[in-house]
């Protein structure tokens, strides 16, 4: 161990202090008592003895691990070094800590979301399944088809099952309204994660069919309701809570947890028995030794059985696996590519702190060039005084890393719970249990180590490599030297990646203004749009009867020009397939139930046909109305309307009564999406969206629409302006625009700092150059003007570079963008304008005080 | 390394030498650097004068192949001093040292002296 041999050296060195002393005292004894006074037998003693340092000296190095000596001298010498220039050293490690807190924050998040929660006992054996249809689709389980997979398989110790819908509860809590998100899961479920509750139990076998039904609330529920430790016993909505999750467990399958798990049998029951109901995802676990491979053959050959026995629900779907997160299956792939982009951004950043502490650096050897001559005159090896110089540099790293990785862990304690509002639903609290693991620490040593090298070598090189005759007679340094070369490389670079990240700024908000301006089909904007869905259990007539009333009566209030039933746009609708009578053209598409005044309300313009009529009863012919792309799709160059299809599952025959204009149905970076409306008054749903257009702004009808929906207990959920849903609908673009632009303006006011360094001492460097100008009669805007041209050089250079890896990486993902184009002169030209102009102005400004020296002075003091 | 006779007699010592004689010096009893380097001296009849920058080397790097502890102790004289001893495995050491001595004696000589 490296400390004991520390220890035990200064042990050795004490004995070896006085075992000379010893030797002297003996020979000073011994010269006494031959008679010679105690001065000069002391004297003599030591003349005798000879050089005493270098014999310890030379007596150490039998100790072997001189290196470790060295290295002790260079690790009590850095911090002098250090604290002599503070300044430099605490932009250096303010530069540093920064990227680095960005690198540390940025994994454990993306950790978070892309590996399961830690609190899963073993989660390598945790597998996802969920159903794929022939298009490739995921898509969700039956429960008839879960209880089949479960007692049949032999590759899995358990499946556990949860809806992907979450539930929004209306409740009363300590005589309060309140709102809590409820996730059913089945009472297998935490068996399969392993988990072990913080209070109470959680769901044991049984429990999917208790009565009353009981539930489980969330640590970060628990927290929200004001963490009462005596909370097993009570009563939320009609469920009797029994647990309390640990605070680990901050999200399962689909994401986050919310507020409350309740019990599978809170459903209406329908679903439970009927094999085309599919609302399930499953999550199971492996059987130790038991490989996914082994596990996926199993369940392909199950879902074949199926297919087999029930081929008119489970014909083309396969179960897939895949690895378990809190994620959805599909949500994997876009994720990754967010972290990765996200990390991609991280690491720019980190260059760009690199650099700036490069150049810090390198601005310290410079001002170090006579004390390295002078060591290397008397003797010192380059290589020791390289080291030197790493060591300090290590040191600013390791501080840097030490703090950021504090800080790192202080923002992850305060975000571990973020309560966050759904624009309908209410209020959701989100547990984010984002643990700074040892991938995170390893990351972090990592960072440290590529910071190290990238920020001391150069400086090292440079400073041990002087040329000493130049240096101790004060040599004027000339522009255009090696040196020079090398700094300006490291500002072009630090420009290129400042400009970078300004370019990935730009796209970001271009396209989420593209997104905002895009065409989403309707030409209504005053809309005020609010789920509704009758109680629990009511019929299909009174439901109906629910519905005319909730329309009656929003019509009825002042200022609503218009009302009607459907889906907003936006609102992920249901997908399925769509064939032409004579078993022909196949495609998926999109559908929507909506009413006879749909398309007038929201503006959805007719483009053949009609839309539906109070004709369109219950009896009549089942029709439908479709939208361009899938009447191009399946009667290309003829009219749609009059045109019967086979839709649905079962599939039925429907008749095209009119063509719609296309709209966004999914999400607004989608184009050409069929799509298709059923008539509400043919086709109940127990749930729609109640949309009203209002005669002024429809923020104003919010709390009157909200008020009469409530008078007919129609749910819970909040009325919502169209503007505000699709603000919402924008919210991973949003939230990863603002992290770009976050990271970009670290990147410009690190960039700054880099660059007003790099100029301070470039030009410092050059006083003397330029006092001697100046004496020749150079002006001083002359000489400012010089400067300038130089940095325009320098900063042109490198912000074209960054230009042209923008150019690069907007072709790379241009897919992720919206309405981009390779070449976005609305980004680029902006960037590169603002690039220029701060690089000038910062020249200008760290170059001034210099330029304006008294030139005699500056000739003297160089 | 070299140890070298300091007077009109210059005797440089070969290689690995020195520590042979001061193994051999310690089979007689503990004793310490001061008094080692004075029994060579005296031994080689004034020829070798071991420098104190030899010496104190090869002290530690014999105790550092175990060949010889130390350990603190008060001189006749009533001084603190660091006195040598010899290990068995020193006691090895030196009488492997001494037969090859003897032979490099033998070669040396024969070599020096054709018959």
């Amino acid at each position: 161990m490296w400390w004991k041999a520390f220890f035990r050296r200064r042990q050795l060195e004490q004995e070896l202090e006085n075992e000379i002393d010893s030797h002297l005292a003996i020979e000073t004894q011994q010269r006494i008592a031959r008679g010679e006074s105690p001065a000069d037998a002391q004297r003599n003693s030591r003349k005798d003895f000879g050089n005493a340092a270098l014999v310890k000296e030379i007596t150490r190095d039998t100790w072997g691990r001189r290196w470790l000596d060295e290295i002790f001298q260079d690790l009590s010498h850095a911090p002098r070094v250090l604290r002599r220039r503070w300044k430099l050293t605490a932009t250096a490690i303010f530069s540093l800590s920064i990227a680095m807190t960005l690198g540390v924050a940025s994994l454990s998040v993306g950790n978070t979301f892309l590996l399961l929660p830690p609190a899963a006992a073993e989660p390598d054996r945790l597998v996802t399944i969920y159903a794929r249809t022939a298009g490739g689709d995921a898509g969700q389980v039956s429960y008839p088809d879960y209880k089949y997979f479960r007692e049949n398989n032999h590759v899995f110790t358990d499946i556990g099952a949860a809806p992907t819908s979450i539930q929004a509860i209306q409740t009363n809590w300590n005589g309060s309204p309140l709102n809590v998100v409820g996730r059913p899961v089945s009472d297998n479920y935490f068996s399969v994660l392993g988990i072990r509750p913080y209070l109470g139990r959680l769901f044991s076998p049984g429990d999917d069919t208790a009565k009353p039904p009981v539930a489980v609330i969330t640590y970060s529920g628990w927290r929200r309701l004001g963490a009462d430790p005596n909370i097993i016993g009570k009563v939320i909505g009609s469920s009797t809570i029994v647990g309390v999750t640990p605070k680990e467990f901050t999200g399962s399958l689909y994401g986050v947890n919310g507020d409350l798990f309740t019990s599978l049998s809170e459903d209406n029951a329908s679903w439970l028995t009927q094999r085309d109901q599919r609302r399930l995802v499953l999550i199971a676990r492996l059987k130790p030794g038991i490989t996914r491979r082994q596990a996926q053959a199993e369940m392909r050959a199950l879902s074949a059985g199926l297919a087999s026995t029930y081929p008119k629900e489970d014909k083309d779907l396969t179960a897939v696996l895949t690895r378990a997160t809190q994620l959805a299956p599909e949500m994997i792939p876009p994720a990754e590519l967010i972290v990765s982009i996200l990390l991609t951004f991280v690491v720019l950043v980190l260059l760009i702190a690199c650099a700036n502490v490069a150049n810090l650096l390198l601005a310290i050897a410079v001002g170090r060039r006579q004390e390295a001559s002078i060591k290397l005159a008397l003797g010192v090896q380059r290589g020791r005084l390289i080291r030197q110089f790493l060591t300090e540099s290590a040191m600013i790293c390791a501080a840097s890393a030490v703090l950021a990785y504090v800080i790192a862990a202080g923002l992850m304690a305060r975000y571990s719970v973020i309560t966050f509002e759904q624009p309908m639903a209410g209020a959701i609290s989100v547990g984010l249990h984002m643990t700074l693991d040892a991938t995170v620490a390893g990351f972090t040593v990592a960072l440290m180590l590529i910071a190290i090298l990238a920020t001391g070598l150069a400086p090292a090189l440079y400073a041990s490599s002087p040329n000493l005759s130049q240096v101790l007679s004060g040599e004027i340094a000339v522009g255009g030297t090696r040196k020079n070369v090398r700094r300006n490389a490291l500002v072009i670079a630090q420009v290129a990646a400042c400009t970078l990240g300004l370019v990935g700024m730009g796209l970001c908000e271009r396209s989420l203004y593209n997104l905002r301006h895009a065409d989403i089909g309707v030409t209504g904007r005053n809309l005020v749009g609010v789920w509704v869905g009758p109680h629990e259990g009511a019929s299909e007539t009174q439901g109906k009867e629910l519905y005319a009333k909730v329309h009656e009566d929003v019509s009825a209030l002042p200022g609503v020009e218009s009302v009607a039933l459907g889906s907003l746009p936006l609102q992920s609708y249901n997908e399925v397939q769509a064939q032409l009578p004579d078993g022909g053209r196949k495609i998926s598409v999109t559908t929507s139930v909506v009413d006879n005044d749909y398309f007038t309300t929201i503006g959805i313009r007719m483009l053949a046909g009609r839309a539906f009529s109070p004709a369109d009863i219950e009896n009549s012919p089942e029709v439908v109305v479709v939208n361009r792309t899938m009447a191009d799709a399946l009667w290309p160059g003829q009219d749609a309307p009059g045109k019967s299809l086979l839709a649905g599952t079962p599939l039925r025959k429907v008749i095209v009564i009119g063509v719609a204009a296309d709209g966004k149905y999914g999400d607004l970076g989608e184009s050409g999406r069929a799509a298709m409306y059923y008539a509400l008054s043919q086709h109940y749903v127990p749930f729609i969206t109640l949309i009203a257009r209002t005669s002024g702004d429809p923020r104003l009808w919010v709390e009157p629409i909200d008020k009469t929906k409530r008078a007919l207990d129609l749910g819970p959920f909040r009325p919502i302006t169209i503007d505000d849903w699709i603000n919402f609908s924008l919210l991973t673009e949003r939230i990863t625009a603002w992290c770009v632009a976050a990271l970009s303006a670290l990147g410009l006011l690190l960039a700054i700092v880099g660059l007003f360094g790099a100029v301070s001492y470039f030009v410092s460097e050059r006083k003397k150059e330029f006092g001697i100008r100046a004496a020749l009669g150079a002006e001083r805007s002359a000489l400012l003007r010089m400067v300038l041209r130089e940095t325009f050089l320098i900063a042109g250079a490198g912000i074209a570079i960054g230009i042209l890896f923008g150019v690069g990486t907007t072709v790379l993902l241009r897919s992720q963008f919206y309405g981009i184009s390779p070449v976005e002169w609305t980004v680029l030209l902006p960037v590169t304008a603002a690039m220029m102009a701060v690089s000038l102005l910062i020249a200008y400004f760290s170059a001034r005080p210099w330029v304006a020296a008294d030139p005699l002075e500056a000739v003297r003091h160089a | 390394m070299g140890v070298t006779g300091r007077y009109k007699n210059r005797i440089e010592l070969l290689q690995g030498t020195l520590d042979m004689l001061i193994l051999q010096t310690l089979q007689w009893g503990p004793q310490h650097g001061h008094r080692i380097g004075l029994a060579i001296r005296a031994n080689s009849g004034e020829l070798l004068h071991v420098e104190t920058g030899s010496l104190y080397p090869a002290l530690h790097r014999l105790e550092r192949q175990r060949w010889i502890k130390s350990e603190w102790k008060l001189s006749e004289n009533n001084q603190r001093a660091k006195y040598y001893r010899l290990t068995a495995a020193g006691k090895k050491q030196l009488s492997s040292e001494q037969s090859r001595w003897k032979l490099l004696v033998k070669a040396i000589a024969k070599a020096m002296r054709p018959a």
